[in-house]
């Protein structure tokens, strides 16, 4: 990895020592995993079940010739492109109650990336109180209103990025800036995390 | 009795928690909740948490997108 050059040694084997995990390889998670190996942390564990459509290109990190490929698969190989030594673990998988402790089990962090409201639900339920630290995100939908999306914590182990109101709806739909700007801003936090500054 | 819901003073009849919750139509399932210093998160059994007049809610709806 291309180091930062600002950052201490110390700095840097933290980030590159830590395993992230991500749940959710679309808007926020493909956006997200960009920024932590662009960080230099060392391994992530990205879950998703789900295949690039063309649909996915209005905000998430993929490529039209990669329409039709597993996401994951195809998310490994895009991180890979700007950290070759980056630790990928890829799996084609949908977490639920059952696997959510399981797949994540090497993870500090785990970042909640999924765009159903059930889903991101069951994620926090499955692992609050696993000692985990989780990044969520919640109201990120429409464009504009920058400033509303703002940083929650909720007890010392779950922090929500979003407006809390701003559903993915007919007229608010999902659009690549405030989604990349919520997907950013839970990058950010994991690395607050991991080099231990105010989130 | 009275309790403080989102900042704001409000009326309820409900005992619990749960109760509070079905009484201003949130869905507990999807949404986390701070009460009395404690976070509950989606999908927490709110039924047995008692409420007392004055304590402090919280809810936080989590909502599609991603």
């Amino acid at each position: 990895m291309q180091t930062n050059p600002y950052l201490t040694p110390g700095e840097r084997t933290r980030l590159a020592a830590a395993t992230v995990g991500i749940a959710g390889a679309g808007g926020l998670g493909s956006n997200c995993a960009l920024h932590l190996v662009r960080s230099g942390v060392g391994r992530l564990v990205i879950a998703d079940f789900d295949v690039v459509n063309d649909s996915n290109l209005n905000r998430q990190f993929y490529f039209r010739d990669q329409i039709g490929r597993k996401k994951v698969e195809a998310l490994r190989e895009n991180l890979l492109r700007i950290d070759p030594e980056a630790d990928i673990v890829a799996l084609d998988t949908k977490i639920d109650v059952a696997n959510a402790k399981d797949v994540f089990a090497q993870c500090g962090i785990v970042v909640e990336a999924f765009d159903r409201a059930d889903a991101k639900s069951m994620l926090l339920g499955a692992l609050a109180g696993s000692g985990k630290q989780l990044v969520a995100a919640s109201g990120i939908a429409g464009w504009g209103r920058s400033n509303a999306i703002r940083l929650r914590r909720f007890g010392g182990e779950m922090v929500v990025i979003g407006d809390g109101e701003s559903a993915v709806s007919d007229g608010m739909p999902p659009f690549s800036p405030r989604v990349g700007i919520a997907a950013a801003m839970q990058a950010n936090t994991v690395v607050a995390m991991l080099l231990g500054r105010e989130l | 009795m009275k309790v403080i819901f989102q900042n704001s003073e409000v009326e309820t009849a409900a005992s619990t928690l749960a109760a509070f919750l079905s009484e201003r139509q949130i869905d507990g399932a999807r949404a986390i909740v701070e009460y009395a210093g404690e976070v509950y998160p989606p999908g927490a059994d709110l039924a047995a948490v008692e409420l007392r007049p004055g304590a402090p809610i919280e809810v936080f709806k989590i909502m599609a997108g991603g």
